[in-house]
């Protein structure tokens, strides 16, 4: 009997330990549950829990797998939990993927946003689960084909011709798809939306948000422009003019969202609540009200129901020193031709954003006043606008296109890894904290600023000692050394020489 | 003795049961990853600083009051209230606006510096280099600072200067030095970094 009550406190305590985890904590409490994800990109929830527990999630990104970091967290009620995750290129899994959970989430109609490489791929459609699953392992396949060519392995040829065979049979079948369904689809979305009440309102408003957001982000690699620009010359992406489709603002022109400014709100547009991540940032005050449209949110007054301020979410044009975003203009915006002075190397360089935006033979990124511009080369039109933290990018703004991909620096990545309710993505200034399902910049998780490399001179302003508190008894400096803190490292410089000359600590492993 | 056995099985579960769910309920209360919250200890400077404070209102604004409950460190020069009212009328007057997020995200960048930096560590560089430091923000902006009768005087980039009110409030993911002036950021692609 006694056995009989121990046994049962066992089992109490392997039930109750993952019944209060989370993705990626790892309360493992027993001993063989493994699961690999390495041939296709999975993102790695990472959580090994349960009662039986130890549990082993590996994430892959196809194309070979090199594993480059593990990890173990082992907190719970005596087991432990490994996570292992292997990492190529720091790309992270498909959208496809995420929007599937939200998707079955809601438990309803499915509405499919398809993200291909190509820009010609959009298709908005409900459909069985069964084949948006067979779509979305076609797609897989056609992006883990791309990496792999890019990393140049010719042995994975044959599986790469197979898997873009049935990526494309799999799109010719969306887009006689699309040709029949497009006229239907935001017809579809209102009937849903009017059917589900108050709640279903906002969750239509989510879906559209999100079916908007993916189909403008670009979530390939520059690797796949061949494909990108073969659409663009024909002139009409997805519908969109080029210049629009890249501005990642849905597909409403600057000139016609602006034509809404001071008119009374369309009716259309009225009972269009923004995206639930939208809502905290910007609240409906006594005065006026906000509503979401095509890659716009409009400030509308209560008492005349006029539109008295425009918000594209990204990029659009927005420069620090304009008038934001009222006065929003297409001077230095998508579509318009930068000025011969554009640019500032200097400061690019020192921010690091020259390595995180290179430029490739179709873009060419410069910076100025706070802002990452993508510049076409040939045309000198700017493509894309990516304003810097300091300079307001962040809370309440979507992810800039091509950038929706899990890149956090490797001494972040035990901190900020994805979860269900949280993403993480980094860019020059801060690791963002990102929500699944819509995209938006939910808050800055943590600054980041420009980073020491071993050999360069310790950069100005950094003379002043600035070790953390349970460091500072041994990192101290000496006439023969001084210690300073930089993004998660503590550094040894050379006093005579002020040279970087090497990582004594790390305090995020 | 069954019932002392069962009791303590079910206590042992328990246990367990609430060491996962508090530290759970904890990164769930702050938007930090388990991990990330353990790091950033209990004691954060975002649950420290006055939530009704107008700092803290405008670190909301731009998204940083969980980058203050995170792991850091972060020194951060805090301007009372008094100070914020001080600003030119309009001047974040509704920090709820999105429209002015992008003005309080550049000046709240400009009042937080990687590391742990100490009234003594900001002396002892001024005395160092002849009377004169300069810091770095983690928006990658600098500012001086200099002794006035022995109190620390920080000036920045529109020749503003802020006294340090009350130093060394410390943290388990940094320190805070409250001033008694918001200092104002230069304007962008104004200052040009230097090695």
């Amino acid at each position: 009997m006694t056995r009989l009550f121990l046994a049962a406190g066992v089992a109490a305590l392997a039930i109750s330990a993952p019944a209060s985890a989370k993705p990626g904590g790892g309360h493992g409490g027993g001993q063989q549950q493994q699961q690999q994800q390495q041939a296709a990109p999975q993102r790695g929830g990472g959580g090994g829990h349960g009662g039986g527990g130890q549990a082993n999630a590996q994430r892959g990104n196809g194309g070979g797998g090199q594993a480059f970091r593990m990890q173990s967290r082992g907190n719970g009620g005596g087991g432990q939990a490994f996570q292992q995750r292997s990492v190529q290129r720091e790309v992270r899994a498909p959208r496809q993927n995420r929007q599937t959970f939200a998707m079955q989430s809601h438990g309803r109609d499915r509405v499919q946003v398809e993200r291909n490489h190509g820009p010609q791929m959009r298709t908005v459609r409900a459909q069985p689960h069964q084949q948006q699953r067979m779509t979305m392992q076609a797609n897989r396949a056609d992006r883990h084909q791309q990496r792999m060519v890019d990393h140049g392995q010719p042995h994975a040829k044959q599986q790469i011709e197979h898997a873009r065979n049935a990526a494309v049979f799999d799109r010719q079948q969306a887009r006689a798809e699309q040709r029949v369904e497009r006229g239907h689809g935001l017809a579809m979305r209102q009937v849903d939306t009017s059917r589900l009440g108050r709640f279903g309102d906002q969750l239509g408003e989510r879906d559209r948000f999100r079916a908007d957001r993916l189909n403008n982000v670009r979530v390939a690699d520059w690797g796949d422009r061949d494909r990108w620009d073969h659409g663009y010359s024909r002139g009409l992406i997805d519908g969109c003019p080029p210049g629009l489709w890249m501005k990642n603002n849905g597909c409403l022109p600057p000139g016609q969202a602006r034509k809404l400014l001071g008119q009374v709100i369309p009716n259309d547009i009225r009972s269009r609540s923004l995206p639930y991540a939208l809502s905290s940032f910007y609240p409906d005050t006594n005065d006026y009200y906000w509503r979401y449209d095509d890659g716009y949110m409009y400030r509308v007054d209560r008492g005349s129901n006029l539109v008295a301020a425009l918000l594209p979410l990204i990029g659009g044009g927005y420069v620090p020193g304009s008038m934001f975003p009222t006065d929003y203009s297409p001077y230095y915006s998508s579509g318009s031709i930068y000025p011969n002075y554009f640019g500032d190397p200097y400061a690019s360089d020192y921010y690091g954003w020259n390595a995180f935006y290179p430029d490739t033979s179709n873009v060419d990124y410069r910076y100025l006043n706070g802002n990452v511009y993508g510049v076409d080369p040939y045309s000198g039109m700017i493509e894309d606008v990516i304003p810097t933290y300091a300079y307001g990018y962040g809370v309440g703004q979507v992810l800039p296109a091509g950038y929706g991909y899990y890149n956090v620096p490797s001494q972040y990545r035990d901190m900020y890894y994805d979860t269900s309710d949280y993403n993480y993505w980094y860019a020059p200034g801060a690791i963002y904290q990102v929500d699944p399902s819509s995209q938006l910049i939910t808050s800055v998780a943590s600054l980041l600023s420009p980073g020491f490399s071993i050999g360069q001179s310790l950069p100005m302003g950094y003379d002043t000692y600035n070790v953390p508190y349970d460091y500072r008894a041994t990192y101290y400096d000496t006439p023969n050394a001084w210690y300073r803190y930089n993004n998660g490292n503590i550094y040894q410089v050379d006093p005579t020489t002020r040279l970087v000359t090497a990582i004594v600590a790390s305090l995020l492993t | 003795m069954r019932k002392v056995e069962l009791t303590l099985g079910l206590a042992a579960a328990l246990l367990a049961t609430s060491a996962c769910s508090n530290q759970g309920e904890q990164a769930n209360k702050t938007g930090q990853t388990p991990a990330a919250a353990k790091l950033a200890g209990s004691k954060t400077i975002a649950a420290g600083l006055p939530a009704d404070g107008k700092f803290m209102a405008a670190a909301k604004a731009a998204g940083i009051d969980k980058t203050l409950a995170g792991p850091g460190p972060y020194t951060v020069l805090v301007p009372d209230d008094a100070a914020f009212a001080k600003l030119p009328a309009g001047s974040l007057d509704n920090v709820s606006d999105p429209q002015e997020r992008a003005k309080i995200t550049s000046i709240l960048t400009y009042h937080i510096l990687p590391g742990t930096v100490l009234a003594a560590d900001i002396g002892k560089t001024i005395d160092n280099a002849k009377g004169k430091a300069i810091l770095m923000t983690v928006g990658g902006q600098t500012f001086t600072a200099t002794k006035e009768g022995g109190d620390i005087v920080l000036t920045d980039s529109a020749g503003g200067k802020a006294h340090i009110t009350k130093a060394d409030e410390e943290f388990s993911n940094g320190v805070v030095h409250h001033i008694d002036a918001v200092m104002t950021p230069p304007s962008p692609g104004a200052q040009k970094p230097a090695n």
